[in-house]
Parts: structure tokens; C-alpha cells; sequence
């Protein structure tokens, strides 16, 4: 059988049947990345138009060719083609659903924990979409975190991954408020990098940046690196996602915060906004309950006015021994007894309030403002001050029981005091009786259970800076979210170790380098080709 | 059957060890890739590390010199007319394709050889971790596979060599394409268009990961080629 073109051409044909599609598709996918670009638009007409010039050129030959066509017989091979391509997208379709999958490094750097595993088990399950957006710059700092991230994408089929350059697409990243790490100020170099987790309306965001400082000639340079255990803190945000809306109880009974209260002193507006962090709230009286509710993920005493009986403080202690979440806040006013409970744990407190003319809201020695914070999960994306009106001390004792760890988090400055006086019109630091600054403000507490599970309190000496008037100042509400989130992300997946990253340097000295060079860039490739002519004029 | 198939792989492979442009296309191959080993060494320095960058190269590199090996498999036969030998032979089309894709891989993994020496420096001067290096071979052997299945597929197109070059370039950039600009595109879409690109599936593999998802969606697009190449060859058509 003879062999017969379908389109015959000439030279011009030949380049425009070449251009054509090339146009079409570079137009079109520079229309599909940038919809406004009217290059991809010329692009995408002159493909359209260099395809038409082709079709009418030949458009005799075509309409010859096109009723030589046995119809029925291209039909059934059309379909054919068209069974067996729906066979391969089954194939394809179940493969994605049963796979096997093998990490071959030596450290088992792509592999993820039992832990994650399991989780991303439930998580498939479960069938509740799980959108990952990765906010980062272009570096390689970042790398090993889109591979974990793949992996996670990999093994579970309802999560969706997205990686967005904040840079490019700045739009997206303030939607999400995604904060940019300063790498050198004097160069404004700055670097991103942020994990935004969505499901179900709920979000978790994850940091993956730090900063350390090394010294270089003398001077203490800061440099970026990553965090470690990222696997951790993704796998714990997931899980906290895939479980319900968390519940959080107020003590009530003895002239707490008063959730219903609209004037200045009540917490009205910060119920609203607990609200609409997506957290459940409920009143306790322990007193009548008996015991905190098991569906309680945290307990929060807020500035009681009357003193709790010592039956309602074994309940609270027995809360949290057994892995219960505690925010306490205090007010200098209050009755003490709260030393009771809190003494067990190494705090203590007492009916003093902290003055720090050094620095105050608006020169109101009494409204301490705290414009630095220790580094705590906490307080580490606190850009913005805080101020809390009137507050009490929060100490630590020397004493403190096994498993425990107790970290201050906001400390005034070394002007402050402890007033004891709380009567006197005057206020001046009084060496004999008042206890001189720092002073910390507010404290987190840790104790270790077992490998898999931790209780977490925190102390405030104030209330009122979560209170209607002062909720929505300054910092407050970040402090306040930030505080109430650490404590219901109880279920922090702590078993996951990090791995470490071995580098496996090699050491090159400039004679090898050279041997490297020489050998693989020249030496080679010229003796192929030396082959190559040899080969060549013995053909002859 | 298989010893049909052998004798068009052997024949395959020895026309290409006769033809000067193999020669140049693998002196192309080694300066290129001798070069890119060598910053990697200097640049990276890290042992187990270097050959997963350097293989993911090699797919990019193998990317742009398939086309020039492809090109000319069944289009010069075309061209010279020895196709209709061939056809009339008692071999069946299904035989030959397979034959010629098949004699195609085998030769370009002798290319593929040579980079073994990059692995004996490497080994010399450090400790590479050999999963990641073996994972990624077998990768590169079904990526290359999945580019000779197109090249092969258009080559039958068409009795122009230079065509048929062009041509599956296009082919491949498009398919190579299509793994960056799904980031761009929305939803459903963008999961289609990354499943479809051959390097998106390659890069685990390089990493040191074996993933059966991977495997079978090589397999189906080379199976797919083939079939076609297959069907074309039956009814002896040139679209150009």
C-alpha cells in the first residue's frame, strides 16, 4: 500500500503547520497564568488564525481527504482507542487509591511517624477536605518542608496542597495575615514562611521560620534556619482540625467574669469574640456539678471575688492532674485562698498589685504595658504591646513538683514593684515593704503526664485586659486567642521525634576539583567523540 | 515472538551505534552533563545529595535529546522506503514497535551508563546514600521510556525527520509544561494537569521514594504510545 500524506505542504506550510500549534499553546497557557496578558491573547489568535490560513490553503485537498474517509470503520477505531483510555484512567484512578509506597534514604528522611500515620488514616476516612496553603519565599530554606508536606498530600487522599509565593501574590497572603521574617534590615531581604491549614471553616497556621544568631567577626549576625519537628506541630494542627469545635467552661458562683455583662468591667464583647474563634462556652458551678464537665477542653477561674471552698479546688486539681487545661486569672483585689491550689504547683500570688512607672499606659504607673515577651508558643507571633489594668504579681517558688516546667511569659521592666499598699493615695516604692521588679505578669505551666499526653495552665495577674473595655486595645485579643488556643490544643502529638538531617560532606581539595572538572567535562566527551569519528571513517 | 522482538532490538541498537550523530548527540550528552555534575560538587557538596539533583537534571536533559533519538527511527525508514521491506517481512507490527522502542531504551541507557563514572568519583570522595541513587535510576529508566513512547508514536507520523523532532519537542515540552502551570490553575484542573506531567511523577523517585502510583501511571502512558504507534504502523499512514 502506498503511503499518502493526510496534509500535503509547501516551505511556508511546513513552518505554519509547526507555529501553529506552538502559538496556540503558549498562548493559551500564558492567558491561563496571567488572565489580563494581552500578548497570550495575540499568541492565542495568531495560532487560531495561522491554523485557518492552513485549512482554507488546502482546503480542496482537505475536503478530498476528508470523503476518502471510511466513516464507520474510523468511528470503531476512534472508540476503540477511546475504551482503552477509559481502561487506563480506571487503572490510574484505583492506583491512586491503593499504592505502595517506599522511602529508600538512609535516614528515612521522608518518612512520617506511626503517629501521622494513624491520624492520616482517620483523616481519609473521615472524607472532610483538608486544604494545606505553604506561604514561602523562592529558597531552598524551605525545601524540606514542601517535601514533608507532599508526603502528608501523598498519603492522604482529602488533603489539597497549594504552594504560594506571598511576593507574587500578596492579595492571598494578607488574607491570611502571613507575616514576613526580616533576614537583614539593612538590605530589607526578608524571607516567608508559613503553613495556613483549613477545614471546615476552622484554620491553623504554622510558623516554620526561625531566627538564631552566629557569630561573625565579632558581631552577632542573625541567620534563618527551620524549625524543628515540623512534623509535630503539622500533624498536631491537623488533629486538632479533625476534632470538633472545643468547649471551653467558666467557673461561675463566687463574682467571676461575667460573660452576660455589657458595662465596662464585663465580658460581653469577649464572648462574642471567643465565639468567633470557633469555641463552644458554657458556665460550671462546681459547687453543685460536683465535677468539671467531661466534655470541658478548658477550664477557666476568672478573677473570683469570694474565695472557692477547698472541696472546689480538689476538683479543679483533680482536672488537671488528669490532663485538664487551666486558665487562671487574678485580680489583686480578689480574695487569696487561690494560693491553695495554685502553691501545689509552684505559683503563688498574692493580695499586691504591680506598679511599673518604667513603663505604663498612658503614665499610669498602676496599667503596667509589656512591650517584650519571652518565647513561648504564645507569644512567639505577638508583634503588638499589652496592657493590664491593676494586676497582681505571679510568682514562682523555689519549690516546684516533678514534670513540671513554669515559663514567664510577659515580665514588667526592673522600674516595677510589687505595691503592697493598696489603700494609699500615693504610690512610691517603699523599700521596706514593697518587692522590687521585674515582675512577672503572666506565666504558662507544663506538666508531663506520660510520652503522649501534657496539662497546661496558664496564670494572669489580670482580668480586666480581656474584659469589654480593654478586649480589642493594643494586643490584647492576640494575647488573650493566643493563650486560649495553646490551651485547647491539648492534643499535641508530642510522640513524633524530629529527625536529624545528616550531611554527608564531601571534601574536595583543588586538585580534585580540578581531576572532577578535567575528567568529566573534557576527557570524556572527547573520547566519545573520537569513537564517534573512528566508527565513522570505517563506515567509509 | 520474543526472539523476533530481539533481533529488531539488536538491529535497532547496532544502527545507532553506526550513525556519527549518536556520537555527537552523546558528546552533547557528557559535556552537559559532566558540567552540571561538576557545579553540583562544587555547589552542594553534600554526597547524598548530589545525585538526586543530578538525575533530576538528567530528566530534563534527557528531555531535549530524546526528540534527536526518536527522530529518525521509523521516519527514515519511511523516508528510505525499507518500511515496506519490513511490513512484508513476516515480523508483525506489534514486534517491530516493540522491537524499536525497545532497541531505542537499551541505547540510551548505554548513554545512561556513563554517568556510572560520576558515581565512582562520588563514592571516592564520599559516602552517598545509594537508595535515593538506585530509586532514582529506575525513575529515569521509566521517564526516558514514557519520552522514546512519544517520540516513537510521532516518528510514525511522519517520513520527516525533522518533523518528527520538532515535533515531539513540542510533545514533551508540553508535557513538561503542564507540571508548572497547573500551580496557576484552579481546582479539578489543576490535579489533572499535575497528574498528566512526567516530571511530577519522576521527582519522587529522585528523592528516593518507590511509589507504585508512579509506576503505573509510566506503564499506562507508555502502553498507551505504544498501542497507538501500533495501530498507526497497521494502517501505514503518514500525516506528514
Amino acid at each position: 500500500m502506498k503511503s499518502k500524506n493526510l496534509i500535503p505542504y509547501d516551505k511556508i506550510e511546513k513552518y505554519v503547520l509547526i507555529g501553529s500549534p506552538v502559538l496556540l499553546v503558549t498562548g493559551l497557557f500564558w492567558i491561563l497564568i496571567d488572565k489580563s496578558d494581552l500578548i497570550g491573547m495575540i499568541l492565542f489568535i495568531l495560532g487560531i488564525l495561522s491554523g485557518v490560513y492552513l485549512v482554507l490553503n488546502r482546503l480542496d485537498r482537505i475536503l478530498k481527504f476528508l470523503k476518502e474517509i471510511n466513516w464507520k470503520s474510523l468511528g470503531l477505531k476512534v472508540y476503540y482507542i477511546l475504551i482503552i483510555i477509559g481502561i487506563l484512567i480506571l487503572i490510574n484512578a484505583i492506583a491512586n487509591k491503593r499504592f505502595w509506597r517506599q522511602d529508600f534514604t538512609f535516614e528515612g528522611r521522608f518518612t512520617l511517624s506511626g503517629h501521622t500515620h494513624n491520624l492520616l488514616k482517620e483523616m481519609d476516612s473521615s472524607k472532610k477536605d483538608v486544604k494545606m496553603i505553604f506561604f514561602r519565599s523562592e529558597s531552598s530554606l524551605t525545601s524540606s518542608v514542601d517535601d514533608l508536606l507532599k508526603e502528608y498530600k501523598a498519603r492522604c487522599s482529602v488533603i489539597s496542597l497549594e504552594f504560594v509565593d506571598p511576593d507574587k501574590e500578596p492579595v492571598r497572603a494578607k488574607q491570611y495575615s502571613i507575616r514576613s521574617i526580616s533576614v537583614n534590615p539593612y538590605q530589607q531581604q526578608h524571607l516567608y514562611g508559613t503553613v495556613i491549614i483549613l477545614s471546615s471553616g476552622l484554620k491553623e497556621s504554622i510558623d516554620v521560620i526561625k531566627m538564631s544568631f552566629r557569630n561573625v567577626q565579632g558581631r552577632s549576625m542573625p541567620y534563618p534556619g527551620l524549625k524543628e519537628n515540623l512534623e509535630k506541630d503539622i500533624s498536631s494542627a491537623l488533629l486538632r482540625l479533625s476534632k470538633s469545635k472545643k468547649k471551653i467552661y467558666f467557673v461561675y458562683g463566687h463574682g467571676e467574669v461575667d460573660l452576660d455583662d455589657q458595662q465596662r468591667n464585663g465580658w460581653f464583647e469577649t464572648k462574642k469574640i471567643i465565639s468567633d474563634e470557633n469555641f463552644l462556652i458554657d458556665k460550671v458551678y462546681l459547687v453543685s456539678e460536683g465535677k468539671v464537665p467531661a466534655d470541658c477542653d478548658l477550664l477557666i477561674v476568672g478573677a473570683p471575688e469570694k474565695n472557692y471552698l477547698e472541696k472546689e479546688y480538689d476538683i479543679i486539681n483533680e482536672y488537671f492532674t488528669n490532663g485538664g487545661n487551666l486558665l487562671v486569672l487574678l485580680e489583686p483585689f480578689s480574695e487569696m485562698n487561690i494560693n491553695l491550689f495554685l502553691n501545689k504547683w509552684g505559683i503563688k500570688t498574692s493580695k499586691k498589685f504591680i506598679v511599673d512607672p518604667g513603663s505604663s499606659y498612658w503614665f499610669q504607673p498602676i496599667i503596667p504595658l509589656i512591650t517584650e515577651y519571652n518565647y513561648h508558643k504564645i507569644t512567639e507571633r505577638l508583634k503588638y504591646a499589652t496592657f493590664f489594668p491593676t494586676a497582681a504579681p505571679v510568682e514562682m517558688m523555689e519549690k516546684k513538683p516533678a514534670g513540671v516546667t513554669i515559663e514567664p511569659l510577659a515580665r514588667t521592666t526592673s522600674d516595677s514593684w510589687i505595691e503592697n499598699d493598696l489603700t494609699s493615695k500615693k504610690v512610691e516604692f517603699n523599700k521596706k515593704e514593697d518587692k522590687k521588679g521585674p515582675v512577672t505578669i503572666m506565666a504558662a505551666l507544663t506538666k508531663r503526664l506520660d510520652n503522649e499526653r501534657e496539662a497546661k495552665m496558664v496564670v494572669i495577674g489580670d482580668s480586666d485586659f480581656a474584659g469589654n473595655s480593654g478586649i480589642k486595645e493594643y494586643g490584647n485579643m492576640d494575647l488573650f486567642l493566643n493563650t486560649l488556643n495553646w490551651l485547647t490544643g491539648k492534643e499535641e502529638m508530642i510522640g513524633i521525634r524530629s529527625k536529624p538531617v545528616v550531611r554527608r560532606e564531601i571534601q574536595l581539595t583543588a586538585v580534585k576539583l580540578k581531576f572532577v572538572l578535567y575528567s568529566c567535562v573534557v576527557i570524556f566527551p572527547l573520547l566519545i567523540i573520537i569513537a564517534g569519528v573512528v566508527v565513522w571513517l570505517r563506515r567509509r | 515472538m520474543i526472539n523476533n522482538i530481539w533481533s529488531i532490538t539488536k538491529k535497532e541498537i547496532k544502527l545507532f551505534f553506526v550513525s556519527f550523530v549518536a556520537y555527537i548527540i552523546l558528546f552533547f550528552f557528557l559535556l552537559v552533563g559532566g558540567y552540571y555534575f561538576y557545579v553540583y560538587i562544587y555547589e552542594v557538596r553534600d554526597a547524598a545529595r548530589i545525585m538526586p539533583y543530578f538525575l533530576n537534571f538528567l530528566g530534563f536533559l534527557s528531555f531535549l535529546l530524546t526528540p534527536f533519538i526518536t527522530m529518525r527511527v521509523f521516519s527514515e525508514e519511511k523516508r528510505s522506503g525499507t518500511i515496506e521491506l519490513l511490513l512484508t517481512s513476516p515480523l508483525k507490527e506489534n514486534e517491530i514497535v516493540l522491537g524499536k522502542f525497545l532497541g531505542t531504551l537499551l541505547f540510551y541507557l548505554v548513554y545512561i551508563g556513563f554517568t556510572f563514572y560520576y558515581l565512582i568519583i562520588l563514592s571516592a570522595y564520599g559516602k552517598p546514600d545509594f537508595g535515593p541513587i538506585i530509586t532514582g535510576y529506575l525513575g529515569f529508566i521509566f521517564l526516558e521510556a514514557t519520552y522514546i513512547s512519544v517520540g516513537l508514536l510521532i516518528s510514525v507520523m511522519t517520513r520527516n525527520q525533522i518533523v518528527s523532532g520538532i515535533v515531539t519537542l513540542i510533545a514533551l515540552l508540553f508535557f513538561w509544561i503542564i507540571g508548572w502551570v497547573s500551580s496557576y490553575l484552579p481546582g479539578i484542573l489543576a490535579d489533572v494537569f499535575s497528574y498528566l506531567s512526567f516530571l511530577n511523577h519522576y521527582e519522587d523517585f529522585t528523592k528516593g521514594i518507590i511509589d507504585t502510583k508512579h509506576i503505573i501511571y509510566y506503564l499506562s502512558i507508555i502502553g498507551l504510545n505504544l498501542f497507538l504507534t501500533i495501530r498507526l504502523l497497521e494502517n501505514r499512514k503518514v500525516v506528514v
